[in-house]
Formats: structure tokens, sequence, C-alpha cells
């Protein structure tokens, strides 16, 4: 296998609170190659958007930080790069796209300048900027009227493909998107994740997805992590995942998920909340919501081949 | 939540210095070497000594004493202001939010005619109709700080208003003072704490500057502001320690009561400090 | 077959205009522009709509949060506060500063439950929706978002309405959490004959839960009948258009 593009080892992160750090990510490993689309999903509170802020160091430095692990990108460290080094990278090399849109863009400055001033701080020449802002707006399918337009003038499904235009003006290799899709409407969901598809093949873009709803990841992700309380407790081909899933929360996962193919059906939710962040209960960290625990589930649990490339903490 | 406050060092240390300056106040019959309206014509005017920690004024009488009394009128003072301006500026702003309408239009109307007039002008205008005392400059001080509290927490009442557990109280038929008092006070009320600590040490100031110009508090009794005032005559002979004291008394009390503010601030308020709302990293 | 309307609704118009600069009229916007339905016993109804599509203004209309310009509004029985709301962020749909019981208390005490009972019937209220176990006096930031609905759904039903509005009560939910207050709503539906109006803006939530289904789209109804038939053939072709947004995942298999 050649060298991933992406490639986290061991990955932790913390949150500083009154009490003392709390842990978001315990030791992650994930690995994205080239040309590849990764989904990463998990409830809310399981650390993957913490994961997000991690590998484009962009943490609050009052609120939280990396405290261990490595994150190699290209064959180049990047926990060992300051920050003017990261600078250089956010934006042109590895991308992020957020769930609001309206916070990631300057809401007094039309979008236009903001795409502009992007491409001019990775270096773009003044006369090829406009191109490429009309280019990459005419490939989210926006009219070029929006470069003289405030934010809050778009709506919210018209804003977030701005941001994914001002993403990939730099020709990026690879773009992170945090639930991107989250607060807008259905319709909109459906035309933003289809354009993703077509822009990733057309620039052969790498791409993680992260999401709650695994059933977006269906038909976007070649290989999907399942996140949970900081750990990745499961991985593999999208195909491996959804029909022969190793771990139990996976498959509880899948059973919560609503069928609208057999309308009127019961799903069935998993029992319990997710653990909070401090709980460091030693062990498996399902283990309190799991149908099938046992006295093997006090240890901690490593990964274990199922299959090629699919690996499991558990195997149910 | 106490437990917090003692994490925050601006509050911790805003907190300790006032609590010290309470049981300096309390207690200063205990501490004061003399009592403060006790004359000595024969030590006027003297630096300090053992005696005299921070000196004699002009008629002999310790200072030191004299800035502990001092204390306890101040601080006082600008409780009871600020407690007259709470009285009456968050149930104005409350109802000019919750109900709308003509309620918030004559209210609005008030406060807009008073924040129109500077308040030092103001004060001084209400002052010289009355009579200089205590009492009547807190009620002067309360009376002309309630319209910009009274803007304040309507602002935050507008924004609380329109929130779903209101509606759901609307709806369950919950009677109005009942939703004003149990569910839209609570959540209104951490910014009003910040400014009303913040403006208790702004009352201290005033009452130091109405007694510095001889408006505030009447001689015999003993103000920080008019000890400066004596200081300030009796500049020509350098008696310093009549313009220290007094003045470095007022900085300590109103930083601290500024530290304790903005340490609340942080506290209470996520959003007024910069940081992200209360979201759980996820 | 005879069906007992519990509410019905006709003609429901309702506009908006929203003021410019210095009180200058900016402009109008028309958010109902004629709705009409039913609902009876026993039924849960989804509206289902985008954002602009009137689906919250009519819920707003039904509650009473707001009055239509113009239209119909037919109870079955009269009370001053039939139909009650279960809103979609959870984040603020509990009182901060209230516990879970006080708010319980207060619901019951609005619903003229005398004070000596109401520990009694919220213990019942909680027992089911499966939250018995949870420590009352705590507050509503210490629950996860799938626990506050429930508890909101609870203060809800302690005044026994007629009918149950939730406006996309799972859209901010986690999907694997949505089925804990899909499968409470379902519930109650059936035990209590509650009707229920579910609003939401995709058809798979819905899927779940309705019996019949109303598509809106810019304060109209563009189509309505039998969840089953809605959903596998609708006629419209703006439903037609909603479904094909659904995610679809092909390995999706029920047992």
């Amino acid at each position: 296998m050649t060298a991933p593009l992406l490639e986290i080892s061991n990955l932790e992160a913390v949150y500083y609170t009154p009490s003392g750090p709390v842990k978001a990510l315990r030791g992650v490993d994930l690995y994205v190659k080239r040309g590849e689309s990764v989904g990463v999903a998990g409830e809310s509170g399981c650390g993957k958007s913490t994961l997000a802020l991690s590998v484009l160091d962009l943490f609050d430095r009052a609120e939280g930080a990396v405290s261990g692990g490595r994150i190699s990108f290209s064959g180049m460290d990047l926990s060992g790069l300051d920050e003017k080094q990261m600078q250089g990278i956010r934006g042109k090399r590895i991308s992020l796209i957020m769930q609001d849109p309206y916070g990631s863009f300057n809401p007094v400055i039309r979008i236009g300048r903001q795409m502009e001033e992007i491409c001019r701080v990775h270096g773009m020449r003044a006369d090829e900027t406009s191109e490429t802002c009309l280019r990459m707006l005419e490939e989210v399918n926006l009219d070029r009227g929006v470069r003289e337009m405030f934010p809050h003038q778009l709506s919210g499904g018209m804003l977030q493909r701005a941001s994914i235009a001002a993403a990939l003006l730099n020709s990026p290799e690879l773009l992170i998107a945090d639930e991107p899709t989250s607060n807008l409407d259905v319709t909109i969901q459906k035309k933003i994740i289809d354009n993703l598809g077509v822009l990733r093949k057309k620039h052969s873009l790498s791409l993680v997805f992260i999401t709650h709803n695994l059933n977006l990841l269906s038909s976007l992700a070649d290989r999907i992590y399942i996140l949970y309380a900081g750990q990745v407790l499961e991985y593999g081909p999208a195909e491996d995942i959804f029909s022969r899933p190793a771990h139990p929360y996976t498959k509880g996962l899948l059973g919560a998920l609503p069928d609208i193919k057999t309308p009127g059906s019961r799903i069935r939710p998993i029992p319990g909340s997710v653990p909070s962040p401090a709980d460091t209960t030693p062990g498996c960290v399902f283990f309190p919501r799991c149908s099938r625990g046992s006295e093997r589930c006090g240890r901690e649990k490593e990964l274990i081949r199922v299959s090629e490339e699919h690996y499991s903490r558990c195997s149910g | 939540m106490i437990g917090k406050l003692f994490n925050n060092r601006m509050a911790f240390f805003g907190l300790t210095v006032l609590f010290f300056l309470f049981i300096l106040s309390a207690l200063s019959p205990v501490l004061a070497p003399s009592p403060p309206g006790e004359q000595n014509l024969a030590r006027r005017l003297s630096p300090p000594c053992r005696r005299h920690l921070m000196g004699t004024d002009e008629l002999g009488r310790d200072v030191f004493s004299r800035i502990l009394y001092g204390g306890r009128i101040s601080l006082s003072v600008g409780f009871v202001a600020v407690g007259i301006s709470l009285l009456i500026g968050v149930p104005l702003g409350l109802a000019a939010g919750f109900y709308g309408g003509a309620v918030d239009s004559a209210v609005m109307r008030v406060v807009d005619v008073m924040l129109c007039f500077p308040t030092i002008f103001l004060i001084l205008m209400v002052i010289t109709f009355l009579e200089p005392s205590i009492f009547n400059v807190m009620i002067v001080i309360g009376a002309t700080s309630w319209p910009s509290l009274a803007r304040y927490v309507r602002g935050e009442a507008l924004a609380v208003r329109e929130r779903e557990y209101i509606l759901a109280a609307r709806m369950m038929g919950v009677r109005p003072w009942r939703i004003l008092a149990v569910h839209m006070l609570p959540n209104v009320i951490a910014p009003v704490i910040i400014t009303a600590t913040l403006g208790v040490g702004s009352a201290v100031l005033t009452e130091s500057v109405l007694s510095f110009l001889g408006l505030g508090v009447q001689p015999p009794d003993p103000s920080w502001g008019s000890i400066l005032a004596v200081g300030r005559e009796y500049m020509g002979q350098h008696a310093w320690w009549l313009i220290l004291y007094p003045a470095a008394a007022i900085l300590v009390t109103v930083l601290s009561f500024n530290l304790l503010g903005e340490g609340l601030r942080d506290l209470l308020d996520p959003r007024l400090s910069g940081k992200k709302d209360d979201r759980s990293p996820a | 077959m005879l069906r007992l309307s519990v509410l019905k609704v006709e003609n429901l118009r309702k506009t908006y205009s929203s003021e410019g600069f210095l009180g200058t009229r900016k402009g109008k916007v028309e958010a109902l522009k004629g709705v009409g339905f039913e609902i009876g016993r026993g039924e849960v109804l989804a509206l289902v709509g985008e954002s602009g599509s009137g689906k919250t203004t009519a819920a707003k209309i039904i509650c009473g949060l707001e009055n239509p310009d113009s239209g119909l509004i037919k109870w079955r029985v009269s009370r001053p506060h039939p139909a009650q709301m279960v809103f979609q962020n959870p984040l603020y749909s509990l009182n901060p500063k209230l516990s879970i019981k006080s708010c319980l208390y207060e619901a019951l005490g609005c619903a003229g439950v005398p004070r000596g009972k109401r520990p009694a019937r919220a213990s019942e209220l909680l027992r089911g929706a499966g939250l018995e176990k949870i420590n009352t006096s705590k507050y509503p930031h210490q629950f996860s978002g799938g626990q506050k609905q429930r508890i909101a759904i609870l203060r809800a039903l302690a005044l026994e309405p007629e009918l149950l509005v939730c406006d996309e009560p799972v859209s901010a939910l986690d999907i694997s959490v949505q089925a804990q207050v899909i499968n409470f709503l379902k519930d109650i539906n059936s035990s209590a004959g509650l009707p229920i109006i579910f609003i939401a803006h995709d058809l798979e939530a819905v899927s779940m839960i309705a019996d019949r289904v109303a598509v809106m789209k810019e304060g109209l109804i563009v189509e309505e009948g039998p969840a089953a038939e809605v959903i596998t053939s609708p006629r419209n072709s703006y439903t037609r258009k909603l479904l094909d947004s659904v995610p679809v995942n092909p390995w999706l298999s029920k047992s």
C-alpha cells in the first residue's frame, strides 16, 4: 500500500474545564489514501469535530489542544509545525468546511472579496484570482452575482456552497467536511452531496466527511470509521460496515436508522446516552450500553482484524 | 458555581479585597484608634507617625480612623444606590421587553429623555435642590442610574421573550407575572448582576466626587471625597497624606468591584467575554 | 368510516410584512395562502415542507401563538389551550433555570392538579417515557438532547391536550437518537389515542410515524394522503423531489 495522504496515529486531544483537562480523543488512528473518501460517523459528543480541529490545529489556546499522537500529511509531520507553517497548509493543501456556513464568512465583507483574499494569501497571482473565483462558483452551481453579496443575503444552502467553493480555490489535496449539511433542507442536502461527489472526481480530491447520519455515508464514503467516546470502535470499507458490521455499537447505530423503504416500521434506539468525556472508567467504552457485555469487557480492547482492511474492537 | 469563582483569578482577587474592605468597615469601631470626630488642634496637619498611621487632618482628627469610617459610608452608598436602581430599572426593563407595545414605548421614552442628560449634571441639578446628605446622595445616584440598566434589561428581555420555553409557558396558561418572575427574570439576571457589580464601584466614585464638591456627605461625617477636598485645600502645605490615602482607598475599592464584575462576566456570560457558546465540544 | 374530527382547519391565510430601514415597508411574505386540513382522534398527521413552506406558521396558529389573517379553526372541544407544542431545539425548549421537577409541577399546576397530587402524577408521566430513574432535581443542561425532548413532551402531556403539535422535534437530534423520541410519540399516540401533528422537513423521519402526510410548499398543501401512499407512490412532482432527496442506503435491511 502506498503511503496514505493523511495518517493520524494515536491522536489524543483534551479540553480544559474548570475541573481539569478532559480527554476528547483517546488514541485515534485514522488514515486517508489519495483520492479516497473517508466517512467518520458518530453521535454528538464522540469527538468527531475535535478530530477536524486537531488536524489543522484550530483549537482556541485557552480551550483545548492536541495532547499526544502524530498527524502526518503527505509525509510531513503536522504536529511539529509552527503557526506560520500551518497557515500555509490551511486553505491551500488541506481545507475545512464546517456546519455553520454563516460562521465561516466575515459578515461585513462581500463574498467575492473574501474569496479573492483566500487566493492571494496563498500566493495566487492577482490576475488569476478573479477567474479562479468565478470558475469555482460555477462549479458549485452558484450565480456569478454571488460575489457582490454579503453572507446574510444568501440562504444557508447557497452559503454552504460558497464555502465549498472557497475551500477549493487553491486546489487542496484534502477536504475535511464537518457536518456540512446538518442544518440544511433535505433537497439542498442532496444537491450539495452530489456536487461534492462530482468535485471530488474532477479535482482528485481526498475527502473526510464527518456526520452523525450514517445513511449519508452510504453514497459518499469509500471507507468508514465509527467513532465513540473519543475512540475508533470499528473501521472498514463502506460495504463491510453496512452489511457485515462487527461491533455491537455499529450494529446498534444501523438498527437505529430510519428506513424510508419500510414506512411505519419500528426503529430500535440504542439505550442510554453517550458517556461524558470526563468519564474515565477503564475497559470498553461502550460496555454500559451494550446488550452483549461480559467480564471480558472490563479490559481495554484492541482493534482486531475482521477481514481485509476491516478492523473492530469487538466482534460482538 | 462558587467553586468556579475561586478559579477565576480576577474575580477571586476582587472578591478577596472587597471581603477585606467589608471587615474593615464593619469593625471600624473596634479598629479605629480614635473616634473619627475627635479633634486635637495641637496636632493638626501632622504627617503619618506611629500614633496616627495616616496623619491628621486640619482639625487634628486621625485620618486612619476617618478613612475606616469613610469606608462604611462609601460602601453603603454604593450598595443602596445600586439597590434602588435595580428596584426601578429591572421591573421596568422586563415589562418593556416582555409586553412591548405601549408599555415599551412609554418606558423607553422616559429612559431616552433621562439619558439625554449627562449623569453628573443631572445629579448636581437634583442635589442643589435637595439638601446634601448621605440619604439624598443614595437616592439621587440610584434615580439617575436606573435608565441605562432598564434599557439593558429590556434588550435581554427581548431576546429571551422569543425562546421556546417562554412560548411553552404562554401556551400552558401560566400567568404573566409568573412568566416574568420565574421564566424571564432568572434568564436575564446574569448580565444584570455584572452590571450591578460594576455599578457599585461607579456609585462609590460618584459619591466621592459629590463629597469632594461639598454636595455629598456633610462634615463632620467622614467621607473619602471630603478628606480629599481638604487635601486639595491644604496642598500648599504639602499635606500629601490627605490626598494619597483617600485616593488610594477609592482606587482600591472601585478597582475591586470592577475586577469582581469582570470575573463574574467571564463566569456568567460566555457570550460577552468572547468565548464560544455553551455547546459541548463534540 | 366515521371519524371524529378533533381539529378542522380551513383556508388559513397569514402574511407577514417586514419593516425596512426607518420603518419603511420592505416586503411582504405570504406564509400561508389558504391551508386546510383535518385531524381525527388517534391520528398522526405529518406536515412536511422545507424552509418557507409555512409549516411552522401553521403550527403557531393552531397553538394560539399567532393569529391568522383569515380562515377557520374548529375544535371539537372548546377549552382555553387545546393544543400543546413540542419545539425543535432541545436547548431552549426547557427553561434552563428550572429543575425538571419544578418544570413538570408547573405544568401540572396549570392543568389544575392540586399540589399534593403532583409528585405522583409527575412520576407516572416520567415512567411512561422510560425516564423514571432520572433525578428530577437536576437541570435541563445535565440531560442529553433525546432526554430533553422527551421531558418537553411530558410537559405538554401534563396538560392533557386535545392535540400535540411537534415542530421538527427530532431535527436537532442525532439520527441514532431520533428513534427514542419517535418511538415515545408512537406509544403515546397508540395508548392514549392522542392525535399528533408531526412537522418535519423531510420524509425520512415522517415515514416512521405518520398515518397521513400533507406536503407543503410555499404556503400551500400540494399533496395529501395516507402515508404509505404518498411515500411509495407520490403524485406531485415536489413530493417526488423530496422523496428523491432522502439518502437511500442500499445496504440497509430490516430483519
